[in-house]
């Protein structure tokens, strides 16, 4: 449909024309909430290649946020480098460790493929946190040293959505290729993907390098902005911020999660303004969004559109609603799975 | 005519339950074979086998001059089996173009592509085989949101994306109303002949068996009963006492 592809491009072109000159108009409080909504934005969209796109359910992602955070910390303290030779770093770091951990958790599929990223993730949180001399412990890496360039908000601000902007491209490729297709496959049927001929473990594991690299990226750019790295980064427990937007903002659109990340870090701003108990009024619209509009953000407003242009809008969120409603509350495609 | 697959005393157990027991299988290139048998007789485990799905206790499974035993599915479909399941298993959030073209893309090995629009490529391969399995006018439906004999239609295009040299169709008319199974069986029927496909089906209802093998083999308690042409088949009295003589035959 030639008229969703201009509406779209335009709500890219929209969100860079908001993004791009927010420091003249914002105070530098603001511009906090903004780089927030971008880096957790990335978070979000790097775990939605594994979760809308090839139906795995990770719970190790807040691990390769936290990696992505060290690796610029660690650069700066322990090579005195300068820190921003941690952000292109992270992406090595992350996508190595992911690689790695692939290799094992992919060996289960599941609840079982989930339950060992959660495992081999809190170790890595151990790991950071107890490693003193090496990562400083429980106290984390603080007061990490910006270069000249990045001396005030704006410029540091900038800086952000330029990573997150070359993050963003790469991850939206990555989404439109055979590849991303051959992972929509994936997800919907594993056990007949490797009938066709798909080495479906292989693509899992590639799935879930780049996931690591990307949210390794967001990880380093967070490590930037706050000027600190520490162990609760890596808790799993912060891995549900991600699964929080992408719910939030729908996770079977590429850009999804990004709506999601604005919707999810204003929320969370107002919530815990005007509230005293922020993450029940928080945990409470999760539920209601899971029960209500599985589909997120966009699935609602894709629908209230389709229905004004009283035509069905062709694409993967345009099943006939109540089939988009059930389908999107089973994640297991098949019972009948195989290790491959 | 060359032989096309060769099973040799293929086995599979279930704790103590051995529900394929040695089952011998030649089937010849353009051939039509069905396998029968009554329900727990092993026929889906015996595919299950060949096309990797489980790996055999013992035997051997060969493919023309190449190897398949306990080789993993995507190195089976590789070599040229196809399979479609007795329950429908294809991929119901995408649409039903998008089941073929994922299975041409993933029969032209560079699926793995990171680059490029990948819903913009096959479309028209995609297209003309929907057209021929008759549902060109579904293309842009998600797949699960079809009929189920529409669903067993695209069960039978992914299949036949890969340009199959043998097609493993494990009971390609369960759950379909008669004139349906007439009609799946006719596309069937056309389709092997017209791509030269070396056909395995296992079926229940005897009209489809009789009106589509070239040859039959019956299994029984996981061993090979009996096997030869239709008429050798009806006539053998092993058969006819455990299976046909139930009353199949007049189905």
């Amino acid at each position: 449909m030639p008229g969703a592809n201009r509406l779209r491009w335009l709500g890219w072109v929209a969100l860079l024309a908001v993004a791009v000159p927010a420091p003249l108009v914002l105070g530098e409080l603001q511009l906090f909430t903004a780089s927030r909504i971008v880096i957790f934005g990335l978070w979000a969209l790097s775990l939605n290649l594994l979760l809308g796109q090839t139906g795995l359910v990770s719970f190790a992602h807040a691990a390769f946020f936290g990696i992505g955070a060290y690796a610029v910390g660690l650069v700066w303290l322990h090579l005195g480098w300068s820190a921003v030779i941690g952000v292109p770093f992270s992406l090595a770091a992350g996508g190595t460790i992911a690689f790695l951990m692939g290799l094992v958790a992919l060996r289960a599929v599941h609840l079982y493929f989930s339950m060992l990223t959660l495992a081999i993730s809190q170790l890595l949180f151990v790991l950071a946190f107890t490693a003193y001399d090496f990562t400083l412990g429980d106290n984390g890496i603080h007061g990490i040293e910006l270069p000249p360039f990045l001396a005030d908000t704006s410029q540091v601000y900038w800086f952000v959505v330029a990573v997150a902007g070359f993050g963003v491209l790469a991850l939206g490729i990555v989404w439109r290729s055979p590849f991303g297709a051959a992972l929509q496959a994936i997800r919907d049927n594993r056990l007949r993907a490797s009938f066709i001929g798909l080495h479906v473990r292989r693509y899992e594991l590639a799935a879930f390098t780049v996931a690591g690299m990307f949210a390794a990226l967001a990880g380093s750019l967070f490590a930037i902005v706050n000027r600190s790295a520490y162990p609760g980064l890596l808790d799993w427990t912060q891995g549900a911020v991600p699964i929080f937007i992408i719910l939030l903002g729908g996770m079977f659109r590429f850009y999804g999660p990004l709506v999601g990340a604005i919707a999810y870090v204003l929320l969370e701003e107002v919530v815990t303004r005007e509230t005293l108990y922020s993450n029940l009024v928080l945990g409470a619209i999760f539920l209601a969004i899971v029960l209500i509009a599985p589909t997120g953000i966009t699935g609602i407003v894709e629908r209230v559109v389709g229905r004004l242009a009283r035509r069905p809008s062709p694409g993967l969120t345009s099943l006939p609603e109540p089939l988009a409603e059930t389908l999107a509350g089973e994640f297991e495609p098949s019972t009948r799975d195989v290790e491959t | 005519m060359s032989t096309l697959l060769s099973v040799r005393g293929v086995s599979k157990s279930f704790g103590g339950f051995k529900a394929v027991d040695g089952v011998d299988l030649t089937i010849d290139a353009g051939e039509r074979r069905a396998v029968i048998g009554p329900n727990g007789a092993g026929k889906t485990t015996f595919f299950n086998l060949l096309t990797g799905l489980m790996r055999p206790d013992g035997g051997s499974v060969q493919l023309a001059d190449a190897e398949l035993t306990g080789l993993p599915p995507h190195r089976i479909a590789a070599a040229g089996i196809s399979r479609a399941f007795q329950i429908t298993n294809i991929f119901g959030r995408l649409t039903v173009r998008q089941n073929v073209q994922i299975a041409l893309l993933a029969a032209s090995g560079r699926a793995y592509r990171p680059w490029g629009n990948g819903w913009a490529e096959k479309v028209d391969e995609a297209d003309a085989i929907l057209g021929e399995v008759g549902l060109p006018y579904a293309a842009g439906t998600p797949a699960a949101a079809l009929s189920h004999g529409d669903q067993r239609a695209i069960e039978l295009a992914i299949a036949l994306a890969h340009r199959p040299r043998l097609l493993v169709l494990d009971e390609p008319t369960a759950g379909m109303a008669p004139a349906e199974t007439g009609r799946t069986m006719e596309l069937v029927r056309r389709l092997v002949a017209e791509r030269s496909i070396t056909l395995l089906f296992s079926e229940h209802d005897m009209d489809v068996v009789f009106g589509t093998a070239d040859r039959i083999t019956v299994l029984s308690q996981g061993r090979v009963l009996a096997e030869g042409t239709p008429e050798e088949v009806r006539a053998d009295p092993s058969v006819r006492e455990v299976y046909l003589g139930t009353g199949d035959a007049a189905r």
